[in-house]
């Protein structure tokens, strides 16, 4: 801290500290912009990593001045930065800790009946679900490891599912530009355009045209998100989703049937939904007929769904859904009906 | 009081009772700093350990803008350039630079902190809320914390730079602007890992 030194002190490192920082983040910049073809992925996130902590070094060496000043000072920072750091791996370990499963168990009483807040004890033991599934449950859905924090949020091949604010305040859109009347706040977009067209030509146009939606939208709540979340997304490698999904089914021949059945049966076995596999259990689930019929049109129609739909398909009724009772099923059973359909 | 101190001989320093030679104020800073990187530290660990488990949109790759991004990041840079040349016109004594090179950097981290803005508000016209999925939660807690820092340290230089010209500083009031200025990396450090963890990873 002489006076002295900093008399003819120059600026120089300075400059060439700031040249270099610039050059860095041009470099970071660039990797990313302009896909560098011989640089694998890893690689690249590994040359960003490097670069940053080039850029860290820089400034606290330099700018911070740390290089020459006391040590004790460094001391503290990096103290801090230790404790930082491994604050973050234990709360890493602590949100990969199969203990979080402990939801899902909740949610199934022995008897493979769907309950609410009440703990079943953790016995993998009741039909339905075995030791193995649990196990992949737990390995992918609902834990991760560290590497793949720095995995793709989503893949880029996915279609992104845009689900407006239930309560539409903010009037964002990101619909089609032929559809005006997405831009007003109003205009929910969340009710599709089942009640606009002309009545005279429900065949074709009004799929929907009448089932109780209170009803389908009060079962889904309470008896479905809690796997296959309000937003019909699932839970990735755990639950599959509904939206986007759903509408596929009946658009073979028996899916209609096959969605009855997994709701009165269950389904039990390996599936793609989404582009993702999933190999997982349902339990059969417990709804009379017309929660059965209204939550089965609910998800067909939901989430834009309805887009999906193939033409004249015509909502699911309580009668059909009787008349599949007392089959005698098993999870499993619907499974391979699924697989005879020539569902992936 | 004095009966505290054992009567041993020599145990007050002449300067008082310092165990250390450092200025305190620095040291404050640096014990700050360290506490505030573990800050920091929890708010980044927590959008990594969330990253890719929004249920729904907007994901990163729909609204992040890396170009727009680079450049708020470069005048953040350079504002920690102009901050150390402001430090070497004070110790030099050298007042007008000093006072230029002070606004530069309350310039540059006002440019900052414009560009912060309009990104936020872009993002919400997209759909992205503090509410809506995680990405939003964690995304804005994280930036916006960061934001904050950023404005407290232009208030603060901004204040420095007024007092100026009430009070001319001289050299010997360097280590003044020297703790606004630690602080003021800081705020750049943090920045140069939120640039590559929150934006740039997701576009590998
Ligand atoms: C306990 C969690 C749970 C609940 C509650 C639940 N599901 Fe499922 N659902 C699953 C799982 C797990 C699968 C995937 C099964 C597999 O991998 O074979 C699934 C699959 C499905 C499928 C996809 C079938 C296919 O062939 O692709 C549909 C449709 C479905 N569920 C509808 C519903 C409806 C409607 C409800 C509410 C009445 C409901 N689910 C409640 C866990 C649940």
């Amino acid at each position: 801290m002489a006076e002295g030194n900093h008399k003819n002190h120059s600026i120089r490192p300075y400059v060439i500290v700031a040249i270099v920082l610039a050059i860095i983040t041009y470099l970071e910049f660039a990797i990313i912009e302009y896909e560098i073809p011989f640089l694998g992925q890893t690689a690249t996130m590994w040359w960003l990593i490097l670069m940053s902590i080039a850029k860290f070094v820089f400034v606290i060496y330099y700018f911070m001045h740390l290089k020459d000043d006391d040590a004790a000072y460094s001391g503290f920072f990096w103290s801090g930065m230790v404790i930082g750091f491994g604050t973050f791996i234990a709360f890493s370990f602590l949100m990969t800790a199969p203990a979080s499963l402990s939801f899902v168990r909740t949610q199934l009483a022995p008897d493979g009946q769907f309950v609410h807040g009440q703990h079943a004890q953790s016995d993998y033991g009741h039909k339905g679900i075995d030791e193995a599934t649990m196990a992949s449950i737990e390995s992918d859905g609902y834990s991760r490891n560290l590497s793949s924090v720095f995995d793709h949020t989503r893949p880029k091949n996915q279609q992104v599912l845009f689900t407006p604010p239930a309560a539409a305040t903010s009037g964002w859109t990101l619909a089609e530009p032929e559809t005006a009347v997405a831009a007003t706040p109003e205009a929910a977009p969340a009710e599709p355009t089942a009640e606009t067209p002309a009545a005279d030509d429900v065949q074709a146009q009004a799929p929907s045209a009448e089932w109780d939606r209170e009803l389908g939208a009060t079962t889904y709540t309470q008896v479905c998100s809690a796997c296959h979340q309000a937003t019909g997304m699932g839970v990735p490698g755990a639950f599959p989703p509904l939206a986007g999904h759903a509408p596929t089914l009946v658009q073979v021949d028996g899916g209609r049937t096959h969605l009855i059945h997994t709701v009165l049966y269950g389904l039990q076995g390996p599936i793609v939904a989404g582009g993702m596999t999933y190999n997982s259990v349902m339990t059969a689930q417990a709804v009379d007929d017309e929660q059965t019929a209204a939550v089965l049109n609910h998800i067909l129609n939901e989430w834009g769904n309805d887009a999906e739909l193939p033409d004249g398909f015509t909502p699911i009724t309580a009668e059909e859904v009787a008349a599949e009772r007392g089959l005698g099923l098993t999870g499993a059973d619907v499974h391979e009906a699924r697989q005879a359909l020539g569902l992936e | 009081m004095a009966s505290q101190a054992p009567a041993a001989p020599s145990a007050a320093p002449a300067h008082g009772w310092r165990s250390s030679k450092l200025p305190d104020i620095k040291l404050l800073m640096w014990i700050f700093l360290a506490s505030d990187i573990m800050f920091f530290g929890t708010l980044i660990g927590t959008y990594l350990i969330y990253k890719g488990r929004s249920l729904t949109g907007p994901y990163p790759l729909d609204v992040l803008d890396i170009p727009l991004t680079t450049v708020s990041t470069f005048v953040l840079l350079m504002s920690s350039f102009l901050m150390v040349i402001a430090l070497d016109a004070l110790r030099k004594n050298k007042i007008q630079q000093f006072r230029l090179w002070t606004f530069g950097v309350v310039f540059f981290g006002a440019i900052f902190l414009g560009f912060q803005i309009y990104e936020f508000n872009h993002f919400v016209d997209l759909g992205l809320t503090l509410g809506g999925n995680l990405f939003g939660s964690t995304f804005y807690v994280l930036t916006g914390t960061h934001g904050v820092h950023v404005a407290i340290g232009i208030l603060w230089l901004g204040s420095i730079l007024v007092s100026s010209y009430i009070r001319p500083w001289t050299a010997k009031d360097e280590v003044y602007l020297e703790v606004a200025g630690l602080y003021w990396h800081f705020v750049d450090l943090v920045w140069i890992v939120i640039f590559t963890l929150v934006y740039l990873v997701d576009f590998v």
